[in-house]
């Protein structure tokens, strides 16, 4: 599904170049749950946002289900990422200014679903996150893990391939957190490919594989489960 | 989708509400002042669209050149009219107009006077011309026999009550007891026309029309053009009808031939102006009624559009300055599937609603103000015109042109971030967008200041006209209106027993007061090839003094001498002569009232020089004036006016005592007077207008402007917080912090002082022309402007500067 190959990501500071990522190759199939592992400042975020398409590498090449997304325009990568990707963030990252009805409704709306049907997708996700109570409140009047389910409800309503998660449940207590892990597995057990990256060896042992990132090598990849 | 974006739109609104609440406010102010100006504009321009052939008529205008000086006249000769109309073939027909300003008549119906002021004489053609209804009467006969009289609506109502007037005998007491004749009633003349007049007369009624005359200036001239005529090329050709018809009248009158006239420096040129352009584009002498100005309104249609471009501008950079708080929502939106251009949209959307709301909220601002800016004015819009179609597309367009403009910018600012960039926790989107926002508060205040700049200088030309000394003192000066039906030996009594009323200091007569039309004549030294040109004036004895004038050599008219054929003379025309040693200078003039019907030319003798006072306003320079004794003119001792100089204190019972005798005097004759300063002052309504738009709405433009810094101001000071805590703590004090704050906004100020100061100078420079008297642009002008501008943007900033300055540094690191 995800095949990465010699990708390369550097910042220029003045005339030295600032390495993130450095020759990662990788391939993901479709149902895997892999957990991105590593210290801060590994490259981890990045790798994640050159999956999703919201940053490309200098070099090296992304085949996604075998379209190679290197070589795609802005315009194309939004369309390919649009119907395929869903994002979770550490900071939730909800609109604040919209309703927890309209926040998951959002995406719907970009890629154009009719309005009977947005109605009747967002009851369901509601009602599958018993949040049908909160719908009319707004992100500050929810709890953080709260804010969370939302922020899943909203990337996976409009049945994405691939869910990316960067560090889901880092603003959240334990208890909140596992609540939000124990979701991502559920979706996982039916048929989500998953991606996320994690601190924590708990979080981690959630999904199906690991893959341990150090100054912007890959330093190994280890099956668990 | 786009309910999805209203939405947004509405929420942000609601959140950010200070930040709404500038953006709309300047916006509606913006818009309301746009569309007030632009109602005025819309009906400035908008003078003599009406006539259905408009596109067809042109106003034959002369231009009399002079040696050393043209004049330009709306009045020409009576007989071009008819000679353009037989010679030329893209003419189709011309239509003659006659108006004698200052000529009240009193008319006569039953045992009922009225005084009427606007009466005009005009062809038979006059309504194939212009499309003023006729409502009553046969258009083809109306107009074609003498004494036939037409009555607008409200005039034949007010004489005649719901009678039908139509064959109705008006008496005229004073005149040669023609009785005029009803012959149709017509609508009133519209407000927005060059044309006014009450009563309009056949020109049959006017014998001298029968003569012809290709020399004196008389009648207002139309042409109707066939459609497909050019005006120009039949402009090139009345050159050739002049020499055709004016040689022969030229040699009686001048004393030499055309030819030789023109070459001793004197010229006509008749030329062509389109009916519609009369109003604004045309400002000759002996004009209907008062023209409008096109400068000017072109000078207020960039006040509207500098004004909305202010309240823009706030918007864009307010909304820029912002951008970090919406960051994080483009963020978020373009890793939900937005495209860039979707987001683009969405805050344009934004914006659109923004300028909308603003556009309604100026549409009730201006109902509640439209009684005000009539009086500002002097128009007299109805509420109706802000319901008219035109009205509201025109705010319509203006509102969403404003919010298109003002958000394109924001719009693709924003809508360029990387959601990457954004998302990872802070963003401060500082430095992007700075450039253009310092650049347009530099324009900002570059408007501020050039409004303020123009706004000083008119008002400081305006009391320089004011009290610039004009040669005679018009403070306590009436004028008695209408004394023409006394005679000779009436009007010395009346004026005697005027004399001895308490309260009044001097008692003279004229025949026409300063700031009104008087009539042009010439004078020529015998045996000089070269007649002056210039004004006449009738005057009693005892009207210099009266009015105060000077006399700088020689002496005044005088009831001790005979006088009837002795002249005094200006300043102006002691040099225009060329006369070292006026006193004793005999002159002879062509003008048939100053001369027997038969026989030589009278001689007469210059026995006074006069100070130059200004008998036009300051627009005009001093030209050559000739004073007549009225024993000598036409009337023959009978004075037209009668002025009075009253003592300071004088009260109404003194006019009332002056009434009392003028109806002994004149029983059949309405009382009516007026003051010299009210009526000089009428001569600068139009700058009065200027003054008072142009500054009120420099203010507003200022405070707009104002009111955009302040919100910038708050916006700095809030992203400065932690600087300026950490500031205090290592030792700064208050004003250091307000000097940091206010310094980048002040050297933007400076910049767009130093910006606007010269286009303002030659703006300025430019309307100064105008005036033939006028101030000089100082320096002291631009520091004052730059002074204030400095203190109002000061004011402005250290007012959020003051706030961030005292706050508690520990609470504002501690947020960190």
């Amino acid at each position: 599904m995800i095949s990465l190959t010699n990708i390369e990501r550097y910042y220029r500071q003045g005339l030295q170049k600032a390495w993130v990522l450095k020759d990662v190759s990788l391939n993901i199939e479709e149902g895997e749950f892999v957990s991105i592992m590593g210290p801060s400042g590994a490259g981890k975020s990045t790798l994640l946002n050159i999956v999703g398409m919201l940053d490309s590498p200098n070099s090296g090449e992304y085949h996604f289900f075998d379209e190679p997304v290197h070589k795609f325009s802005e315009k194309k990568r939004t369309e390919l990422h649009r119907n395929y990707i869903g994002f979770v963030f550490q900071a939730y990252h909800l609109i604040d200014d919209l309703t927890v009805y309209e926040n998951i409704e959002t995406p719907l709306l970009y890629k154009r679903v009719g309005r009977s049907e947005r109605k009747a997708l967002v009851a369901n996700m509601l009602d599958r996150f018993n949040m049908v109570a909160k719908k009319d409140l707004f992100p500050h009047q929810l709890s953080g893990g709260q804010q969370q389910v939302v922020g899943v409800a909203r990337a996976i309503i409009g049945k994405p391939k691939l869910l990316l998660a960067d560090e889901p449940t880092g603003n959240l207590h334990t208890s909140q957190g596992d609540e939000i892990m124990e979701l991502l597995s559920d979706l996982h057990k039916e048929g989500m490919t998953i991606i996320q990256v994690t601190h924590s060896e708990r979080n981690s042992e959630y999904g199906t594989r690991i893959v341990e990132l150090v100054d912007g090598f890959i330093r190994k990849s280890i099956e668990v489960g | 989708m786009l309910r999805n974006y209203f939405k947004i739109a509405w929420r942000n609104l609601l959140r950010n509400r200070s930040y709404s609440i500038i953006n709309i406010l300047g916006l509606t102010a913006g818009l309301a002042c746009f569309m007030l100006i632009m109602l005025y504009v819309q009906d400035e321009v908008g003078y003599d669209s009406f006539h259905e052939k408009g596109d067809q008529i042109y106003r034959v205008g002369l231009e009399r050149i002079y040696p050393g000086r043209t004049r330009h006249y709306a009045i020409i000769p009576h007989s071009y009219g008819a000679a353009m109309d037989e010679e030329y073939a893209e003419v189709e027909a011309a239509c003659r107009l006659l108006y004698f300003p200052n000529n009240n008549t009193t008319l006569q119906i039953g045992e009922q006077l009225y005084e009427e002021e606007y009466i005009m004489w005009a062809d038979s053609n006059f309504f194939d011309f212009f499309s003023i209804p006729l409502l009553l009467g046969d258009p083809s006969t109306c107009l074609t026999e003498p004494n036939q009289v037409i009555l607008t609506e409200s005039i034949a109502k007010r004489y005649f009550g719901d009678v039908n007037p139509i064959g109705k005998t008006i008496r005229v007491p004073q005149g040669q007891n023609n009785d005029l004749t009803v012959s149709g009633v017509c609508a009133d003349v519209p407000v927005n026309s060059h044309l006014k007049f009450n009563i309009l007369s056949s020109s049959a009624s006017l014998p001298f029309l029968n003569q012809s005359n290709f020399i004196g200036f008389s009648a207002y001239t139309y042409l109707m053009l066939n459609s497909n005529a050019d005006p120009l090329a039949l402009e090139a050709k009345f050159d050739d009808l002049v020499i055709k018809h004016a040689s022969g009248p030229a040699l009686r009158q001048f004393g030499m031939s055309l030819e030789e006239y023109m070459e001793a420096g004197n010229g006509y040129r008749y030329f062509l102006q389109p009916l519609e352009g009369i109003y604004l584009d045309s400002n000759l002498e002996s004009e209907i009624k008062p023209p409008g100005s096109r400068q000017r309104v072109n000078f207020f249609l960039l006040i509207a559009i500098l004004i909305i471009g202010i309240a823009a501008i706030n918007f864009m950079n307010l909304a820029t300055a912002r951008s970090a708080g919406r960051a994080r929502e483009v963020g978020i939106r373009k890793t939900l599937g937005s495209t860039r251009n979707q987001i683009a949209t969405q805050f344009l959307v934004e914006a659109v609603i923004i300028s909308l709301s603003a556009g309604i909220l100026a549409w009730g601002l201006n109902y509640l103000l439209l009684d005000q800016f009539n009086q500002l004015t002097g128009k007299s819009f109805e509420y109706s015109s802000l319901m008219t179609g035109k009205y509201i597309l025109l705010l319509v367009g203006a509102a969403v042109a404003t919010g298109l403009l003002s958000g394109i910018y924001p719009a693709f600012a924003l809508s360029s971030f990387k959601p990457v960039q954004v998302l990872r926790g802070k963003f401060m989107s500082t430095s992007k967008g700075a450039g253009l926002r310092n650049a347009l508060v530099v324009f900002q205040f570059g408007i501020s200041v050039f409004l303020i700049i123009s706004t000083i200088l008119i008002h400081r030309q305006w009391v320089f006209t004011q009290n610039k000394s004009l040669g005679f003192d018009k403070e306590s000066l009436v004028n008695l209106q209408g004394a023409g039906g006394l005679t000779a030996q009436q009007a010395e009594t009346f004026k005697k027993q005027l004399r001895e009323l308490p309260g009044v200091i001097a008692v003279s007569g004229c025949n026409s007061q300063p700031g009104d039309q008087y009539f042009g004549m010439s004078f020529i030294r015998p045996g000089a090839n070269e007649s002056t040109t210039g004004s006449g004036l009738i005057i009693s004895d005892e009207y210099i003094e009266c009015m105060k004038m000077e006399i700088v050599e020689g002496r005044s008219f005088s009831e001790k001498f005979q006088d009837s054929l002795s002249i005094l003379i200006n300043e102006a025309a002691v040099s225009e002569m060329g006369l070292d040693n006026p006193i004793g200078t005999t002159v002879v003039s062509p003008a048939q009232f100053l001369n027997p019907a038969e026989g030589d030319q009278l001689v007469y003798t210059i026995i006074g020089v006069v100070r130059d006072f200004h008998f036009q306003s300051l627009h005009h320079v001093i030209s050559p004036l000739f004073l007549i004794h009225n024993r000598r003119s036409f009337n023959n001792g009978v004075d037209n006016m009668i002025t009075l100089r009253l003592e300071a204190s004088a009260t109404t019972s003194t006019l009332a005592q002056i009434e009392t005798m003028w109806n002994r005097y004149q029983p059949d004759t309405p009382f009516r007077y007026a003051f010299m300063d009210q009526d000089w002052a009428q001569l600068y309504e139009k700058e009065m207008t200027t003054r008072r738009v142009s500054s009120l709405f420099s203010l507003i433009a200022i405070l707009i402007a104002c009111l955009g810094l302040l919100a910038l101001a708050a916006f700095t000071a809030e992203r400065k917080t932690k600087e300026i805590g950490i500031r205090k703590v290592l030792g700064a004090t208050i004003p250091n912090i307000i000097g940091m704050l206010s310094k980048d906004f002040l050297k933007l100020v400076i910049i767009g002082i130093v910006i606007a100061s010269p286009v303002a100078w030659w703006v300025m420079d430019q309307w100064l022309q105008d005036f033939a008297y006028r101030i000089e642009i100082s320096w002291g002008i631009f520091a004052l402007a730059a002074v204030i501008a400095i203190a109002i943007a000061f004011t402005t900033v250290s007012f959020q500067s003051l706030r961030a300055a005292m706050a508690n540094p520990i609470q504002s690191l501690r947020a960190e």
